[in-house]
C-alpha cells in the first residue's frame, strides 16, 4: 500500500506541475494557421514575382536549350519533339517532351523577326502548388550574353485555377525586358517592365495587381485595388 | 479525487471492477484544427490563402473524463467528454480588414470503444476509438458551433494498483493531438 501510494503521489504531483508549465501552447511555433504573418501586400508581391522570375526563366529555359539542342545537330532529341525541323526556321514548332521538365507539353514556335512563341496548357508547380495553368509567351531575342544565353524581350498572358474557387488571369502590360543570369535566375536588378494580375474568385473580379519592375529590386511598384 | 487518493488502498483487496473513470490532461490541442482556412501547420502561398483569413491562437492544456466499462475481456464501451480553451486574433494577410479577437471554449462528447491488449504484468495497454460532437462556445466564436469531433488512441497504458492507477495515452485527432496523461479509478 504504500508503494502504490508513493506512485499515486508522484503521478499527481506530475501532474500540477505540468498544468502550471502548459498555460500558454501556442500550435505551429509562431502561432500562425493557415497563413503568413506578412506585411501587408507581400504574399501578393510573392506571388507576382513567382509568375515574373519562376514561370517565366523556366520557358526562357527550355527556349534556350532547344537552340543548345539545335547547334548540336543530333537527328533526335529525349527533351523536344524536333521533327518539324529546324527551329531556327520561321514557323517550326518543337514541343518539349521530356517527363521530368515541368513545362511538359509546351509548344515553342518561331513566328520569325527574332521571336519566339511558347504555349503551356496544363498543370505547374509555383510557389509550391501545382495548379493548371494556360499561357502564351513570346520571347524576343536581345543581345547575346555568352553561348545560347541572351537577354530577351517578353510579352505574357496566362490563368491559373486555384483552389475553392480561386483563379487569377496575368498579362504584361509592355514588354519586359529580362537580363538573365547564367543559372537562369533572374537579375531584378536587369529586369524592366509591367505586370498585371486579375484575382477572379467563383468568376468575379476581386482584385487587381500591378507590378513595375524598374531595373532595381528597390525601384520596383507594387500597387493592388487599382 | 484527494478522498479517493487518500483512500485507495482500502480498494486494493477487492476483485478487479468491470468500469473505470478516468481523468486526464491533455497536451497539444489541436481543436483549432477546425477552424476555416486551418492548413494543419503547412503555410500555403496560393490566392485562397493571400486572401482568405487565418487565425493566431494560444491555448492552454485540455482535460479529459472518461467512463469505460468492460464488455469483453478485450472489449470495453464508454464516453468521453473533453473540455479545451483558445483565444486569439482572426486576421487578413491582404485588405482593410481589422483583427477580430475571439475567445472560445470547446466542449466534445464522444462515445467510445476500448480494446483491451494483453499486456506484461505491470501495466495494461489499450487502444481507443471515439467520435462524437464538438460544441464551440463564447462571446466571440470562429468556425461552426457544432462540428464532427473524433480521436484515435493508438496506444495507451495504466499501471500502479487494480483500483487506482496512472494513464498515459497517445492521442490523434481534432480534440487532442498529443499526450493525455492522468488518473483512473476502477470499480
Amino acid at each position: 500500500m504504500e508503494r502504490s501510494m508513493k506512485k499515486i503521489s508522484l503521478i499527481t504531483a506530475a501532474i500540477l506541475c505540468l498544468a502550471g508549465c502548459t498555460k500558454e501552447y501556442r500550435p505551429n511555433g509562431n502561432s500562425i494557421v493557415g497563413g503568413y504573418e506578412y506585411y501587408a501586400y507581400s504574399p501578393a508581391r510573392e506571388y507576382m514575382m513567382a509568375i515574373a522570375d519562376n514561370m517565366v526563366t523556366d520557358v526562357l529555359e527550355e527556349l534556350e536549350t532547344a537552340f543548345k539542342v539545335e547547334e548540336l545537330g543530333n537527328p533526335t532529341s529525349l527533351r523536344f519533339d524536333k521533327s518539324a525541323g529546324s527551329i531556327l526556321e520561321q514557323g517550326i514548332i518543337w514541343k518539349v517532351i521530356a517527363q521530368e521538365r515541368a513545362l511538359r507539353g509546351m509548344t515553342i514556335k518561331n513566328i520569325g523577326s527574332d521571336t519566339w512563341e511558347m504555349a503551356f496548357e496544363g498543370p505547374y508547380s509555383l510557389l509550391g502548388d501545382i495548379y493548371p495553368v494556360n499561357f502564351i509567351m513570346k520571347a524576343k531575342r536581345g543581345s547575346l550574353i555568352s553561348g545560347n544565353h541572351y537577354n530577351w524581350g517578353v510579352t505574357l498572358s496566362g490563368n491559373r485555377t486555384e483552389r475553392e474557387g480561386y483563379s487569377c488571369t496575368y498579362a504584361t502590360s509592355n514588354t519586359v525586358l529580362y537580363t538573365c543570369t547564367q543559372d537562369y535566375t533572374v537579375g531584378w536588378n536587369n529586369l524592366e517592365g509591367t505586370y498585371t494580375l486579375t484575382v477572379i474568385l467563383n468568376q468575379q473580379p476581386i482584385d487587381l495587381w500591378a507590378m513595375v519592375f524598374k531595373g532595381s529590386l528597390f525601384a520596383t511598384e507594387f500597387t493592388r485595388g487599382i | 479525487m484527494a478522498a479517493a487518493i487518500l483512500t485507495a488502498g482500502s480498494f486494493g483487496a477487492k476483485a478487479q471492477g468491470k468500469n473505470d473513470i478516468n481523468l486526464y490532461m491533455g497536451f497539444m490541442n489541436s481543436a483549432y484544427t477546425t477552424l476555416d482556412n486551418s492548413s494543419s501547420g503547412y503555410l500555403r502561398q496560393d490566392l485562397y490563402s493571400i486572401y482568405e483569413p487565418y487565425y493566431t491562437i494560444s491555448s492552454g492544456p485540455s482535460f479529459t473524463l472518461d467512463y469505460n466499462r468492460r464488455i469483453l475481456s478485450w472489449l470495453g464501451a464508454g464516453i468521453q467528454a473533453n473540455y479545451s480553451y483558445m483565444n486569439g486574433f482572426k486576421q487578413y494577410n491582404i485588405g482593410n480588414a481589422p483583427r477580430q479577437e475571439f475567445n472560445q471554449t470547446m466542449l466534445a462528447f464522444l462515445p467510445q470503444v476500448k480494446f483491451f491488449i494483453p499486456s506484461p504484468r505491470h501495466f495494461r495497454l489499450y487502444a481507443k476509438l471515439a467520435a462524437g460532437m464538438n460544441l464551440n462556445l463564447g462571446e466571440t466564436i470562429v468556425g461552426e458551433p457544432f462540428s464532427f469531433a473524433w480521436d484515435i488512441v493508438p496506444i495507451g497504458f495504466e499501471w500502479g494498483g487494480q483500483v487506482v492507477f496512472g494513464i498515459a495515452e497517445v492521442s490523434l485527432g481534432n480534440v487532442i493531438t498529443g499526450v493525455r496523461i492522468g488518473l483512473g479509478f476502477r470499480f
